[in-house]
């Protein structure tokens, strides 16, 4: 049952949604402290996108669901493991 | 927060409900970019979207109705029934100031989305005052999520 591809968590830059609501909830969904998770904030300002997470497709669905229940824009992206 | 503040968002927040139970029964507009940005695709390719939505948003739809009746019963409780001044008191524990946070955020999403649409794709009935006017309350309300961030932010220890 072994995942050959790994699944990427990319979340978007979202000119809409304040700064410090983005990086709250990166706070609480992925237990991030608040300097990491104002800098995957700031690249996805900076690149349009950041890579938050990588694992299994099923679990990344999951994190991507959360997150646009958030509110934010988020997809998932097959990436080299 | 006022009374007519309060009444305002509860409104505004009954108006966001009803989009998600839309998507909860299956019956939401595909095309309407309200829709679009609060269920954004989750994959470039669209077959994969479509899988997606078929299977998450119901699921997600439900989670945002928790939260968004959450916003909207607290409110309801505070406004006065009788008139007895202009200002309702509002206390949020920590699990309903998460939902305030998102429920927030869903109804300035929706207003944002609504007031940056071209005046022909709206409803011939709104006036540029109305749309100037939700522009003032999607503003109040970013103001209000912006003070209950920097009050649990505050509370966590920075």
């Amino acid at each position: 049952m072994s995942e050959p591809t790994a699944w990427a968590t990319l979340l978007w830059d979202d000119p809409i949604t304040p700064q410090a609501y983005v990086v709250h909830v990166l706070v609480r969904r992925f237990g991030l402290d608040r300097e990491r998770a104002g800098e995957l904030m700031a690249q996805a300002e900076r690149d349009g996108r950041a890579e938050v997470a990588r694992g299994a497709r099923e679990e990344q669905e999951m994190l991507v669901a959360g997150l646009h229940a958030d509110g934010l824009v988020a997809t998932l992206e097959r990436v080299q493991p | 927060m006022l009374v007519d503040e309060a009444d305002l968002l509860a409104t505004l927040g009954r108006q966001v409900l009803g989009l998600h139970r839309a998507v909860a029964d299956g019956r939401a507009i595909a095309d309407d970019p309200v829709m679009a940005r609060l269920y954004p695709a989750a994959y470039a390719d669209p077959q994969d979207a479509a899988e997606f939505r078929r299977l998450a948003s119901v699921d997600i739809a439900g989670e945002r109705i928790r939260s968004m009746t959450r916003m909207v019963a607290d409110l309801e409780a505070a406004l006065p029934t009788e008139v007895d001044g202009d200002e309702v008191e509002l206390e949020v524990d920590e699990e309903g100031a998460d939902a305030w946070l998102r429920s927030l955020g869903e109804v300035r999403l929706v207003l944002h989305v609504r007031t940056s649409q071209e005046p022909g794709q709206l409803h011939p009935d709104v006036t540029d005052d109305d749309i100037a006017q939700f522009r003032d309350v999607a503003d109040w309300v970013l103001f209000v999520q912006g003070t209950l961030l920097e009050a649990l932010d505050g509370r966590i220890g920075g």
